[in-house]
């Protein structure tokens, strides 16, 4: 799948993730939180409905679709009611991962653990750089989607009326597939940009942008970042696999564990992805360009010069 | 001159007509031969009809209504009204959003009638169900001469039909094309009265039953399907070829032609002739064709064990290219609706084809009229398919069969009538429904459910009984809903109107609960207590929160694996019962059989006395948890 380049480089990475460890694990936990905070008030009222009914056994032997549809009909669960709490709570965790982006990249440039306080200073320092950077983002992944979206569609019209639906079917496949290639490629563009923007301290974000569009055209490390994505892919295919085959209906802890074993999984290798950046940063850019993780700047001013004592008369 | 030649073209047609195969089955008040030629390219399509209708009213006719059912898809008319009227209450979208060139309609070009000369300028739309006078589905004509009773008549029309992309049931879809409802067509002479009924959004058909013979020019690289049996195909130096098809006893004819069809065959041998099963697919769609061709085999072999023999010779399954005109019946001929990429745990594709295979016993062949009692044909339908897909694939799988995740096809009905309980009885006419949903909800899932229900006061064997007797006594003869409920009646030696008068005429609702399960220490006044000899005082109280009154049975559980069964006849609101035993209560719950599929609410038909372990609860919080971290994940890449 990758050269030996691309496996030193996937290596590279890899050490840089186990430094930041904690932070990952932080990061799990703090989407964990969240999402238990999302799920707080559903439990509450499915509760009145499902704890004391012998009908709900039927959702917990296996999954009767039927028992679910009568359930969240019922105005007791307030369909809809738990959406927004969630995607609220998602806003919430992509401010977080804001946050840190900066202190982790920094951790990943240093090569070495980063006392508390030089990982906060590096997350505060670079905080509404990392926000304007994923705006900037986002505009450009929209501007490429959009383009796809364009061609899913007209690809959509001149197959409306085929009677080859399988093949019409496949080349849409390819072209999200296309498509997905290009977003992959997107990210790592502004994951540079964010990796240029901590090493260098650069205040400005479209040159950090300019210089992520530079570096992005390192074919080895987008094959690093499609190897990483093949992964999330495998562990979502074989963990759902795991988690369909081989967690019993009514285990709801087995369920949980695996879920989270998936969650924490796909986390951890984006942030993978990010520390493949950073190795790939730091091997091909000129070294003139230093590395921002600086002390805090300590202002040493001397004391006050008193003027010589007047002679006594 | 023209007049002249199509006289000449009717002659040879009556000439070509194939003799009757057998005793007719039905009265065959009407006979259609009509010769078309298909325009694949303008979707259009030019014929002369030649429909003999005899007189068996016992009275004079002077007046005729014709259907022009494509006279629907046109922008004011009354069909797109009511389709308009339910994307707005969030029924389907997109059926009132057409660009004019998808419109379909049809024209009389020309309208004559034997020894009466032409009549075309004294047509008349009418507009009998909602007065819409752009509504043009019906037309009237008014005879200079009566047709006396037992005498027959002969009408000669032209007509031009511009078929509409497809919506529902019939038109074109790229080379796909589905004739459905293409030819004027008599209303039906019944009880005392012409019943010609507008299109509507919800309605289907009424027809009188009769022969057809069919000539269909069309290019020849279409594969065709009809009602009825082919009986010649000759190709013509045009490039076209004609094919001729004829059928007996049927009361509608239609067809179909998409030059990618891959056709699969083979036959059902059951208790009457081998029935020849011709299923077209799609070419994407080709492997699903034996499954296609199982399901109707099964089906098939049911309906013959359980109500009657299938009377004629083939049956034709099509895959339509288009799911609009997928899941819908016209005689000896169904489309079906599946996916190439379907599973087998997912018998969405066989539960549509036994649905529309189960048309063929109640629409097709009893031939009630789907206008005014459409609960007749679709709801006694529903509730076939309902036992027929159970005993193939089991009670609470036979929509989605997968290992962990299940679906039955009686809970499908049953959600489908709860969400609309209040609004319509089964018995409301088809376009007066409240909506498009409770049209859906009251017509298949309540009527489906309130038969189930039946299955728990007369039996199950008594009902298929019942069943059977409705079908082998009224078939070819359109009866009505009254003839049905007595039949019930007649068969069971019941006397059920306290249940049809709720159920069938009315709208009560279903909702009987255990609304307290408690126990307590029969001496909880002493403050010191004997635990291994105490007795426990139980109260059990059923609660009738619906105003239907049902009986019901009450299963009554204790800690020592004692169990008591009660029966309360559920008159009162509510009523107690009371235990005194060694015992602590443990749950108590009404209809422990899940026999009462009329209720609404099943989550409150049982009450834990002490709160369960919320496994339930948790797995669904588990499930929620999860999507809301992957959101956030997702949310995430944005950083």
């Amino acid at each position: 799948m990758t050269d030996t380049r691309n496996d030193s480089l996937l290596r590279a990475g890899w050490r840089r993730l186990l430094l930041a460890k904690r932070y990952i694990i932080w990061l799990y936990v703090i989407n964990l939180a969240l999402g238990l905070a999302a799920t707080a008030s559903l439990g509450p009222r499915i509760g009145s409905i499902l704890d004391s009914s012998l009908y709900s056994g039927r959702l917990v032997h296996g999954f009767d679709l039927g028992v679910f549809m009568e359930l969240a009909a019922k105005p007791e669960t307030a369909r809809g009611a738990q959406m927004p709490a969630s995607l609220l709570l998602a806003i919430a965790f992509l401010v977080v991962e804001i946050f840190f982006v900066g202190g982790i990249l920094a951790e990943y440039l240093a090569a070495a653990r980063l006392e508390r306080g030089r990982f906060y200073a590096a997350c505060g320092e670079n905080f509404w750089k990392m926000v304007r950077l994923a705006i900037l983002f986002a505009i450009a992944a929209a501007i490429t989607a959009a383009i796809f979206h364009g061609i899913r569609t007209g690809l959509g019209n001149a197959f409306e009326y085929s009677p080859r639906e399988r093949w019409a079917f496949a080349v849409q496949c390819l072209v999200l597939f296309i498509e997905a290639l290009a977003l992959l490629w997107v990210r790592m563009w502004f994951d540079l940009a964010q990796t240029h923007t901590v090493a260098s301290g650069e205040r400005a974000i479209r040159r950090s942008a300019r210089q992520g569009w530079r570096y992005a055209r390192a074919a080895g490390l987008y094959r690093a970042y499609f190897a990483l994505a093949v992964l999330t892919v495998a562990v979502i295919v074989l963990g759902s696999w795991f988690w369909w085959s081989i967690a019993p209906a009514s285990q709801v802890w087995a369920s949980f564990l695996i879920l989270q074993a998936i969650l924490f999984c796909i986390l951890a290798i984006r942030w993978w992805q990010r520390a493949l950046a950073v190795a790939w940063w730091e091997s091909r850019v000129p070294a003139q360009e230093p590395v921002l993780v600086t002390e805090p700047e300590v202002v040493v001013t001397p004391p006050p010069t008193l003027p010589p004592p007047e002679p006594a008369t | 001159m023209k007049f002249f030649g199509m006289l000449l073209l009717f002659s040879a047609l009556a000439v070509a007509q194939p003799q009757p195969s057998h005793p007719p089955l039905s009265q065959r008040v009407v006979h259609y031969q009509i010769d078309a030629k298909y325009d694949a390219k303008a979707k259009t399509l030019d014929a002369a009809e030649v429909l003999t209708y005899k007189n068996l009213t016992g009275q004079p006719l002077s007046s005729f209504p014709f259907h022009l059912y494509l006279n629907a898809f046109e922008p004011k008319a009354t069909w797109i009204r009511e389709a308009h009227r339910q994307a707005g209450q969030g029924g389907r979208a997109g059926l009132d959003e057409w660009d004019a060139k998808d419109y379909g309609a049809i024209d009389i070009k020309k309208f004559e009638v034997a020894g009466q000369g032409d009549l075309t300028s004294q047509l008349k739309f009418i507009s009998p169900d909602d007065g819409n006078p752009d509504d043009k589905t019906v037309v009237e004509v008014q005879l200079p001469k009566p047709i006396a009773p037992g005498q027959s008549v002969e009408f000669h029309i032209q007509f031009h039909d511009k078929f509409p992309q497809v919506v529902a049931r019939t038109g074109h879809y790229g080379d796909f094309i589905l004739g459905g409802q293409w030819f004027p067509k008599v209303g039906v002479w019944w009880h005392g009265a012409w019943n010609c009924h507008q299109f509507h959004a919800d309605t289907e058909f009424f027809a009188d039953f009769g022969v057809f013979d069919v000539k269909l020019t069309l290019p020849k690289a279409e594969v065709v399907g009809a009602t009825g049996m082919q009986t010649a195909s000759a190709e013509n130096s045009d490039g076209t070829k004609t094919v001729t098809f004829h059928a007996e006893d049927v009361h509608d004819f239609a067809w179909t032609a998409d030059p990618y069809y891959k056709v699969f065959e083979d036959t059902f041998q059951g208790s009457g002739q081998p029935v020849h099963i011709r299923v077209l697919m799609q070419p994407a769609n080709a492997a699903q064709g034996p499954r296609e061709i199982a399901i109707v085999k099964n089906t098939m072999q049911r309906f013959d064990q359980w109500y009657g023999t299938y009377p004629y010779p083939q049956i034709t399954v099509v895959d339509p290219a288009a799911l609009q005109a997928g899941g819908m019946e016209y005689p000896m001929f169904i489309t079906a609706g599946t996916t190439w990429w379907a599973p087998d745990s997912l018998l969405l594709p066989e539960g549509v084809t036994e649905h529309e295979f189960g048309h063929q016993y109640w629409y097709g062949i009893v031939a009630t009229n789907e206008f005014e009692e459409a609960w007749l044909d679709e709801g006694i339908n529903s509730y076939t398919e309902v036992k027929v897909l159970e005993s193939l694939y089991g009670e609470y799988r036979s929509v989605v069969n997968g290992k962990h995740v299940t679906f039955g096809d009686r809970e499908e009905q049953r959600f489908g009538y709860s969400q609309t309980a209040t609004f319509d009885p089964m018995t409301r006419k088809a376009w007066q429904f409240a909506g498009d949903a409770s049209y859906g909800g009251v017509t298949y899932g309540k009527t489906a459910s309130v038969l189930l229900t039946l299955e728990s006061l007369i039996g199950e064997d008594t009902m298929q009984h019942a069943v059977r007797t409705w079908f082998q006594r009224y078939k070819f003869t359109h009866p009505t809903g009254t003839d049905f409920l007595k039949t019930i009646e007649e068969v069971s030696g019941k006397d059920l109107s306290w249940y049809f008068n709720q159920a069938v005429t009315g709208t009560a609702v279903l909702d009987y609960e255990i609304s307290d399960a408690a126990y307590w220490p029969s001496d909880w006044y002493e403050a010191k207590r004997d635990e291994k000899n105490a007795t426990y005082h139980s109260e059990v109280t059923v609660h009738r929160k619906g105003n239907f009154i049902f009986p019901c049975e009450i299963e009554v559980r204790f800690d020592d694996g004692s169990m008591v069964r009660e029966h309360w006849d559920g008159q009162d609101r509510w009523h107690r019962f009371t235990y005194d035993k060694k015992a602590k209560l443990v749950s108590a719950e009404v209809d422990p059989d899940h026999k009462v599929w009329l209720d609404v609410d099943f989550f409150n038909n049982s009450k834990l006395a002490e709160r369960g372990d919320g496994r339930a609860r948790r797995k669904l919080s588990n499930y929620w948890l999860t999507f809301s971290e992957l959101l956030s994940q997702m949310l995430g890449w944005i950083s």
